[in-house]
């Protein structure tokens, strides 16, 4: 029952995990929120139900087709909202109100093409196994979602310490200043950072999608909620912060179930922000508010 | 005599680096003191642990032997410190005036004033704005109230910071770089005032690298190094002192 | 010009209320603080003042005071824990406030009808009352903003060491501003609530708060009537594309996007633009 609820946990936040992640690299390396990031994570989960639904290819197919396009829809937003706006010098309220009218036009773009009713992935194999491991029916596919989000966690933090692009991108977070002055390739980093962010909401669209069997033009505001609770868990900005907040709510939310119904699930959350913003105003893991401070 | 401004042991940390270790020194009331000492020296951590902008990590500042560090800044401008900045910081879409008026205290227009539009309100204004052009003339700066805090020049911006803290009423002001960017004229004018304020009973305490400035209008000096008080005493005595010789060509060194 | 209001009485009524929230929100963005308790504190009202016409027999007028009056505490204490919060961190904390509320009032059955909602709702108030309150409230921030009061919320919004270093207490200019403006709100939705006789948690959520901040963005912040148009703009677009949900989506997002993109001062300095190119 406990492993049971565990390994539950672990797979709604290794999900959450993978989404914040990405909002989070975008905010530590460019000081801004994204908010289109929710409707990017849904144009995800509807790009990858099309490569298997309409085009019958495999699911690895789905996610891949999913990772590209979502991060090129944060490219998108790079392009039309948050370059534009960071030439101008304009408030972050600018970017925050413009991201959240592009996640808008994006909802109603795939009520247009998809429809407004609730869809779900055709079943196969994969997503109808199951085993017990020590007495718990895990699904097959909770440990896959746990796994990929552990693999694309890991992956950027291989990209981001290893590679000169990784470096670029730290530089950036640093001081786009400073980025600006020694020549490393600011736009580019812009640009990869907003794909990399893309990217991972896609995956989490199609994993999402996978475990709760549930694909429609609205989940994606659910998700944005749940990533802005993960980035104040992990504090903004930071990366492994964001894994161990999405991981740690995922668990908290299934255990507060248990403890008091599900009705107050969601509120769970973010209670727990607001408790965790009064004792440490700039969150649970924050390391780098308090290096530009 | 209880000094005006007392530091005690005054250290801040910032992280593993001390800005400020131990420094010890009084203000007396009514003189004009000169603070001097390297660039990094601590001069600017110790006007903001004065003014309440920032609070010692360990030791006491005292005013009029009251303990007040710790206090928020707005709680030491009510009791007399006012300071000004050494990177400017007026309001630019506000009127040199306005910026000033910022800082007034009387008259005051309440809620009621305000919201019900009373006669009064007219009245108080015009007696806040006519109160804000006398400390610009103070300052120096006649007859520029209507215009941008954004719109003037370098030197003009000090002048109304300066009267900006000087409608807080202060009985302590802290200049932080004041002829920073003046022009020779206007230093000779901020010289002026300065020994005016002093005539007033207003004491000063001067952060300034402009050393002529500083030798002509202190009435003493202290000198810290690396955030460490090194020598204090008269102007004339200190320009010899060997201590502070070396502690600013060490630092040209640098 | 009765024809008109009578085939359009909706439509005007909920202009006139978004224009009230916006307007609140509208007295926080000048001192720097974007909000989004705007519908959680709507709630609080909402549901305090259905309760007290429905349940209790109270009259609307009183009603109506006690949900501006809980609304104003609420917010009191909500700022004097979150106010000290920086920037993004601010908006989140008042954010999670909003999902709090509404969920508790999906949860809490006997008082807010579930997810369901509350039915029935005794129709109270009159579009006089809402144009009445615009007026009010427009005169209000007018008059503030025109004192040594916004002169200093001003200088906050610029740069709140010069303000206290200048003798003000900023936290206590803040919490006021916030309380006042929670204030509104609580009345906004004690009105709001007595208007279409049907309430449910999700008039108050995310999208409620979201879209009291949008509309100043949208009018223009540094023009009074900026959170007016902005708020008009944003009731009237969506009811015209009523036809079609998905291009209304689409349309209202583009507005939003090309007037945050193309127009920094707002809707309202569209004139100004024209003038601008006219004489070049």
């Amino acid at each position: 029952m406990i492993l049971q609820q565990l390994v539950n946990g672990l797979s709604l936040g290794s999900v959450y995990a993978v989404f914040a992640v990405g909002f989070t690299l975008v905010f530590g390396v460019l000081n801004v929120l994204n908010l289109s990031q929710g409707a990017v994570f849904m144009w995800g989960a509807y790009l990858g139900l099309e490569v298997v639904g309409t085009l019958a290819l495999p699911l690895p197919a789905a996610v891949a087709v999913a990772f590209v396009a979502a991060g090129l829809l944060g490219v998108l937003s790079e392009w039309i909202v948050f370059r534009p706006l960071q030439r101008r010098g304009a408030h972050r309220w600018m970017g925050m109100v413009a991201s959240l009218a592009l996640a808008r036009i994006l909802i109603g773009l795939a009520q247009e093409a998809f429809g407004t009713q609730v869809v779900r992935y055709p079943d196969s194999a994969m997503t109808m196994a199951s085993l017990d491991i020590l007495g718990a029916r895990v699904q097959l596919l909770q440990l896959v979602a746990l796994a990929a989000a552990l693999t694309m966690v890991l992956a950027l933090g291989a990209l981001l310490r290893l590679t000169n692009l990784g470096r670029a991108i730290r530089t950036v977070a640093f001081s786009e200043t400073v980025a600006r002055l020694v020549g490393a390739p600011v736009d580019r980093v812009r640009l990869a950072t907003f794909f990399v962010a893309g990217a991972l909401a896609g995956g989490a669209g199609v994993l999402w999608s996978l475990v709760f069997q549930s694909v429609s033009p609205f989940m994606g505001d659910a998700i944005l909620l749940k990533g802005l609770t993960v980035l104040i868990l992990g504090g903004l900005g930071n990366v492994l912060g964001a894994l161990a907040g999405g991981l740690l709510l995922g668990l908290v939310e299934v255990s507060s179930v248990v403890a008091v119904g599900s009705g107050y699930r969601d509120a769970i959350g973010f209670g727990l922000v607001l408790a965790i913003l009064l004792v440490r105003p700039t969150g649970l893991f924050a390391t780098r508010e308090a290096k530009r401070a | 005599m209880t000094p005006l401004l007392a530091l005690r042991g005054v250290s801040r940390q910032f992280g593993g680096v001390a800005a400020l270790s131990d420094v010890t020194f009084d203000v007396p009331a009514g003189a004009v003191i000169g603070l001097i000492g390297p660039n990094g020296s601590g001069k600017t951590t110790l006007m903001n642990v004065v003014s309440g902008v920032d609070a010692p990590t360990s030791g006491a500042v005292l005013l009029d032997g009251a303990p007040v560090h710790g206090l928020p800044a707005h709680v030491l401008a009510r009791r007399g410190i006012a300071r000004t900045f050494q990177h400017i910081r007026l309001i630019p879409q506000l009127t040199a005036a306005q910026n000033v008026a910022l800082a007034l205290r009387r008259p005051q227009a309440g809620p009621a004033d305000i919201l019900l539009r009373l006669p009064r309100l007219r009245r108080i204004e015009a007696a806040r704005l006519s109160r804000a052009e006398d400390l610009l003339a103070r300052a120096g700066l006649d007859r520029h109230g209507a215009v941008l805090a954004g719109d003037l020049s370098y030197g003009d911006r000090r002048r109304v910071e300066i009267a900006r803290a000087l409608a807080a009423g202060p009985r302590l002001l802290l200049l932080d770089e004041p002829a920073a960017g003046m022009t020779l004229t206007e230093r000779g004018a901020l010289r002026g005032l300065i020994r005016g304020l002093r005539a007033d009973g207003i004491t000063v305490v001067l952060v300034e690298h402009d050393m002529d400035l500083v030798m002509e209008v202190c009435d003493e000096l202290r000198v810290l190094n690396q955030g460490r008080p090194i020598a204090a005493g008269l102007p004339a005595v200190l320009r010899r002192d060997p201590r502070v010789i070396e502690a600013y060509l060490g630092a040209e060194d640098a | 010009m009765t024809d008109f209001y009578y085939a359009y009485e909706n439509v005007i009524d909920l202009c006139l209320l978004n224009s009230v929230l916006a307007l609140g929100c509208l007295l926080l963005l000048s001192v720097n603080l974007l909000s989004l308790a705007t519908g959680g504190l709507m709630a609080i009202g909402a549901y305090l003042s259905i309760w007290l016409t429905m349940s209790q027999g109270w009259p609307f007028a009183p009603a109506l005071a006690a949900a501006t009056l809980a609304a104003a505490l609420a917010s009191a204490g909500l700022g004097a824990l979150v106010l000290r919060l920086r920037g993004d961190y601010f908006a989140m904390a008042t954010l999670a406030f909003t999902e709090v509320v509404r969920i508790v009032a999906l949860n809490w059955d006997g008082v807010t009808g579930g997810a369901l909602g509350v039915f029935g709702i005794p129709k109270y108030t009159e579009t006089w009352h809402l144009a009445g309150l615009l007026g009010l409230v427009l005169y209000i921030v007018w008059a503030v903003r025109h004192s040594a009061i916004g002169d200093r919320m001003r200088a906050v919004a610029e740069d709140e060491l010069a303000v206290t270093a200048s003798g003000h207490d900023v936290a206590r200019l803040k919490l006021a501003i916030f309380t006042a403006s929670g204030a509104v709100a609580g009345l906004g939705g004690g009105l709001a609530a007595h208007l279409n006789m049907f309430v449910a948690p999700g008039d108050f959520g995310f999208l409620r708060s979201v879209d009291a901040v949008v509309a100043p963005v949208l009018g223009g912040v540094g023009n009074l009537f900026g959170a007016v148009i902005g708020a008009t703009a944003l009731t009237v677009l969506p009811e015209a594309l009523r036809f079609s949900a998905q291009l209304r989506e689409i349309l209202v997002g583009g507005v939003i996007l090309l007037a945050v993109l193309f127009l920094p001062a707002g809707l309202t300095s569209i004139p100004r633009a024209l003038a601008r190119r006219m004489a070049a």
